[in-house]
Order: structure tokens, then sequence, then C-alpha cells
């Protein structure tokens, strides 16, 4: 069974791209249009993986990690930033948050991919 | 100390900045209302472009994958023994076809051996002649010696009429013997003219066609091994149509990275209208943040082009590159267009006529046999005559005798008669001699018909049931390389209808983006703006950035980029690059915690 990862971003062409790539690859995924959406959609589906933006209306990359690792199903599946953000401070910040890995956008697919599978195993 | 000058002059900037910060604020507003739209409303025109995108990886993964099936059945295992037992199957018709003109060279010379001894019976044949014309004057001597006799010779007279009965008979007999031989000789020479011909001709007509084939074959296989290594080379297309693809990808995220540049513009730019308002910002900000929101709003524009630029230029190269392979399969794998479009047609066009050249060949074969039938026949009955003569010439013998004791009682008077009875005697012997002569010549015509003849009728039908197992087997190959043949036709129409319907729609839609035209018209509106703002607060502040400072600003960026543009103008100190070590096997973008 294909593993199900979960896209957050609040642009819908960075979101098409993620889904794009990792249908690509096999996995199935269900997109999050911002934090609060995607925390909404965790707390009723189990997902195998968090791929999340920074900064993001309602609720931030940031506030979702957070959110998600208080949740049972998420509190060892890998979270990855997907962000332009590039500052070593807001890096800091998402790995104390709980993130597993930070891309800088914008990604190569093979490297989500490479990325995907290194932490999934 | 402030001098009343001086005390004027700020005066009047102050009252010409606030003039003009009026001015600016519509102008900023407006600005702003624009970024804010084109930012929000860009996006769907690239949600268009990467829905199709899906389709268009996809097609073109099926275009690769028919390009690999159809080099695959190609190089396959079917194709593959097919060539194999074709080509051992060119090997033995090459065999056979030298057999059978071995065969017609040897059945040519045992001809021509009949022929000579035909002609080597001639002579014996002219010997019966003299014997009978000797004969008959012996009989008409031997005739006028009893009339001069009279009574006492009584009885010659018979026997001469008897020996000039036989006499005919024998120059009858030797008369048929002869038009007998010469018609044999007239048809045994038909015949060989008629084999000669044919086998020459058939012989050059199938080896023709063997090595047409074979060079087919040798151009099938050359295509075959392409084919091969082709697969290869498709893999490799699939995998550059997948960095396509990727570029495709990477450039269309570009859309979220202009759009939070150009927010971060109108965030600025509402910024400083508040700040001028509040007078707490003065001509020299607002010259700078506008000259810097000029270099991020150019550096947006750029790189927005360079992205449409990219995504239309890969999605381009996909199409090319399945085109590419689309022509490549056809040369690889279009076995039609490696032989002006009847290759398969052709070789089975030569087959038939293989095929009617070696019926040529068993119907050559059946004449041959036909004509040692004949051979045979006609042998049998001039050896027939000659027995006939033989036997003429023993009663002549016995006759002769019977005459020599009759005249060897008529006493010295019979004399003559004995000596013309002693003459037809040895007459009679020559005539048994050139029947004995007659007869070993024919009996030699008979040993070499009866060797040509056994060994020819016996394997001709078995030559024509070899000859045709080997067109069968020859046309269920081709048959076989035919229909592979037919299955590449359809797969390759197939394949050039998606590469032209994806060349098509990826050209349609390549054509159809205007999201860079749209934003970049914006943008260039909103450039053309700020620099009027800079031209006149530089007016009131020339250059310099001392003393104000921008962190607030700066925190705005989350780029690099726009960091980079921002310490470029602002004077500050060079933006760091992330300190947090890269995991290289991933690239210097992603960073594994």
């Amino acid at each position: 069974m294909a593993k199900i990862i979960m896209t957050a971003d609040d642009s819908a062409s960075v979101r098409q791209m993620v889904s794009f790539t990792l249908k690509q690859g096999g996995y199935e995924v269900v997109e999050a249009v911002d934090g609060k959406d995607a925390l909404q959609k965790l707390s009723g589906t189990k997902v195998d993986m968090l791929i999340t933006d920074l900064n993001m209306p309602n609720l931030d990359g940031i506030g979702l990690i957070k959110g998600a690792r208080a949740l049972p199903s998420c509190k060892f599946i890998p979270i990855v930033m997907l962000t332009t953000e590039s500052q070593d401070s807001r890096k800091q910040e998402g790995k104390a948050a709980g993130a597993t890995g930070w891309i800088v956008k914008p990604f190569k697919p093979e490297q989500l991919m490479a990325v995907v599978k290194k932490v999934l195993g | 100390m402030i001098s009343v000058g001086n005390a004027a002059n700020a005066a009047t900037t102050d009252t010409e900045l606030e003039r003009l910060a009026s001015e600016w604020s519509v102008k900023f507003q407006e600005i702003a209302q624009h970024l804010k739209v084109v930012a929000g409303t860009t996006e769907d025109e690239f949600l268009a472009i990467g829905s199709k995108l899906q389709d268009f990886y996809q097609r073109g993964q099926g275009i690769s994958s028919t390009a690999a099936e159809m080099m695959g059945e190609v190089a396959g295992d079917q194709v593959f023994g097919a060539m194999g037992e074709l080509q051992n199957l060119l090997t033995e018709m090459g065999r056979y076809v030298d057999g059978a003109r071995h065969e017609i060279e040897q059945s040519s010379a045992t001809l021509r051996r009949i022929l000579g001894l035909l002609d080597e019976v001639g002579a014996p044949l002219s010997g019966f002649k003299k014997v009978n014309k000797v004969l008959r004057m012996l009989g008409i001597s031997t005739k006028i010696e009893s009339a001069r006799l009279g009574q006492s010779a009584a009885g010659f007279d018979t026997l001469a009429h008897d020996v000039g009965e036989l006499a005919v008979q024998v120059n009858d007999k030797a008369g048929v013997i002869l038009t007998r031989r010469d018609d044999l000789a007239r048809a045994i020479q038909q015949t060989l003219t008629g084999v000669l011909d044919a086998g020459a001709h058939q012989h050059q007509q199938v080896l023709g066609i063997l090595e047409k084939t074979r060079s087919s074959l040798d151009a099938l296989s050359e295509i075959n091994a392409r084919c091969s290594s082709a697969v290869a080379n498709i893999s490799a297309v699939s995998e550059e149509v997948s960095r396509n693809i990727g570029e495709v990808v990477m450039s269309m995220q570009t859309h979220d990275i202009v759009r939070q540049q150009i927010e971060h513009v109108e965030e600025t730019l509402v910024e400083l209208n508040d700040r001028l308002a509040s007078r707490s910002a003065g001509a020299d900000e607002a010259a700078l943040i506008c000259e810097m929101q000029t270099a991020q709003l150019r550096h947006a524009s750029s790189e927005l082009d360079r992205a449409v630029q990219a995504i239309a230029g890969n999605l381009r190269e996909v199409a090319r590159k399945q085109s590419g392979l689309s022509q490549e399969t056809r040369v690889m794998a279009g076995i039609a267009d490696q032989t002006g479009g009847s290759f398969f047609t052709d070789m089975q066009q030569d087959i038939s006529v293989v095929s009617a050249s070696l019926e040529e060949s068993s119907k050559v074969n059946q004449s041959l046999c036909a004509a040692m039938h004949a051979v045979a026949n006609t042998v049998g009955e001039i050896a027939s005559f000659v027995g006939d003569i033989e036997k003429l010439g023993e009663e002549i013998k016995l006759i002769a005798l019977n005459a020599q004791i009759k005249s060897a009682y008529t006493g010295d008077e019979g004399a003559a008669l004995g000596v013309l009875a002693e003459a037809i005697q040895r007459l009679s012997i020559e005539a048994i001699d050139h029947t004995t002569v007659v007869a070993g010549t024919l009996q030699g015509i008979i040993g070499v018909t009866e060797n040509l003849n056994g060994g020819l009728c016996e394997e001709s039908e078995e030559l024509e049931d070899e000859a045709q197992a080997m067109v069968g087997n020859l046309n269920s190959l081709v048959e076989v390389l035919r229909q592979v043949n037919e299955t590449l036709h359809v797969s390759l129409a197939r394949m050039d209808d998606s590469v032209s319907r994806l060349s098509s729609e990826i050209e349609q839609v390549t054509g159809g983006i205007t999201v860079h035209h749209t934003v970049n018209r914006v943008l260039e509106y909103a450039i053309t703006g700020l620099g009027a703002v800079v031209g006149e607060a530089r007016r009131l502040a020339p250059a310099g950035s001392q003393g104000i400072n921008l962190d607030d600003l700066a925190k705005r960026y989350t780029m690099h980029s726009e960091r980079k543009i921002h310490e470029s103008l602002s004077g500050g100190a060079p933006v760091a690059q992330s300190a947090v070590s890269y995991d290289d096997e991933l690239g210097d973008n992603v960073d594994l915690f």
C-alpha cells in the first residue's frame, strides 16, 4: 500500500508541484491550504510524512509542527519544512519545534524524492 | 549653530516633502494595489500549466515505453529466431540449387554421351546397306548361273529369290533403325537444349534471389543489433525528459517565490507610506527604500521571465525529444523505411519466384525422366530390329550353307554356284557382325540411360517434396517477420500520433503563457512610479544612506536573494550564507536535522 504524505502550503502551484512529484514516486498525497487546515486533516487522517511551508495564513509552519507533534499519530513521523526561508535562525526554530529537515524552495523533484526516501526509510 | 538661511531651507524642504509625500502616498497606494492584485491573481495560469504537466509527463512516458517495446520486439527472440532459421534455410536452398545444377550438368553429359553412342550406330548400320546391295547382286548372279545350268541347278532359283527377299528385309530393318536413331537424336538434342536453358535460367534466378534475400536478412540483422543497443538510448532519452520535467517543476515554483517578493514590496510600500505620513521617514529613506523595491521588482521580473522561458523551453524540449525518439524508433525499427517501404513484400514476391523456379526445376527433372524413358523405349525398339536383322543373317547363313552343299552335289558344273553360296555366307556373317556392333552400342546406351533414369526419376519426387517444404518454411518465416513488421507499423503510427498530439498541445500551452507579460506590465508600472518618487526624493535628499535604519525592512525578507539585494543597496554587512551544514548528497538547499 502506498504511503501517504501531506503537503501544507498556501501556494496552490507549490502544492501542485509537490503533489506531482510525490505521485510520480508512487506516494499518495493529501493537500492542506494552511497550517490550520493541515492540523484539522491530520487529526482525521493518518499520514506517514508531512511536508510544510513556513509562512502560511491562519497557522504557520512552526505552529503546525508543534500542533502535529502533539498528536499521537504524528509524534514520530518525519516533518520536513519546504520554504523560501533560508535563515539559520528560522531553521533552528523549525528544528526546535520538531522538524526533521529543511528544504529551501525551489526544490528539484529528484531532491524531494531523495529526502522522502531517506526520511521514510 | 543653525543659520537663518539654513533654517529657511529646512522649512522649505519640509514643506516640499509634505507636498510630495501626499503625492507619493497616492502613488504608493496605487502601486501597492496593483501589486496586490497581480500577486493574487496570476496563479491560475501556472496551475493550468501544472495540471497539463502531469498529463504531458505520463504521455511522454507512454511514448518512451512504446519505443522501448518496439525496439524490444525487433531485437526480441521471435525475430532473432526467425532470422536464424531464415539464414539456415537460405544456406540449405543454396545447397539445393547447387545440387540441382550439378544434377542437370550430369544429365546433360549423359545425354551427350548417348548422342555420341547413337552416332556410333551409324557406321554398322550403313554396313547393312552394303550387305544388302551385295546380297542382291549375288542373288541375281545365282539366278543367272542357275538359269545357265538348267535342270541340274534346280532349286538355286528359289534360293536366290529367298536371299533377295531376306536382303530387302535387312535393308528395311536397317532403314527403320536409322530413322529411329535420327528421331531419338533429335529428341535428345531438344531435351538437352531445354535442360541447359532451364537449368542456367533457374540457377541464376534462384541464386540471385537467395543473394538478395540474404542481403535483406543482413540489413535486418543490422537493424536487430541496433535495436538492442537503442533500448539503452531510449532510457537515456527518458531520463533527459525527466530532467526537463524536473526543470519545469522547479520553474513552476518561481511563481510562489515571485509572489512573495511582490508581496514584500507591497508591504514595504504600505509601511513607507505610513512612515512618511507620520513623518518618521524622510526623503532620503523614501528614496533608498524605493530604490531597493525597484531592485526587488526588477529581480522578480527577470526571475519570472527566466522561469517562464525555462517552462516553455523545457516543455518544447520534451516534445522535441519525444519526436526525436519517434524518428529514431522509425529508423531503428522501421524496416520499411530502410528498404523503400516494401521489404517483406519484396521478400515474399522473391520467394514466389523461387517457388516457381523450383517448380520449373521439377519440370526439367520430369522432362529428363521422360527423355530417358523415350531413349529406353526407342533403344529397345532398335534392339528388337537389330535382333531381327541378326535372325535374317542367320537365315541367310543357313541358305548359303544349303547352297554350298547343293552346289557340291551338282559337281564341277555347280562350282560357280558354290562360290556364290560361299560369298553369301560371308555376307551373312558380316551382317551378323554388324548387328553385334550395333547391339553392343545399344547396350551401352541402355546402360547409361538406366543409370540416369533410375537416379533421376527416383529422386525427382523426393526433390520436389523437399523444394516445396523449403518454400513453405521460407514463407512461414517471412510471414513471422512480416507480422512483426506490421505490428511495428501499427505501433509507429500510434506513436507518431501520440507525439504529434503531444507536441501540438505543448506548443499550445507554451504559446499561451502570458502570465509573465501580465506581471511584468504591472512591475514596470510600479518601477516607473517608484523611479519618479526616487527622482523627486533625491532632489530633496541627494544620495546617501547613512543613518537610515533598515533592520525592520530586512526582517521582512524571507529569501536569500531578497536579502542580497537589500544588502547591496543598504551598504550593510554582506548576507551570510546559512551556517548550517547542508547535506551535500541531497543538494545545497536541503538540510536534514
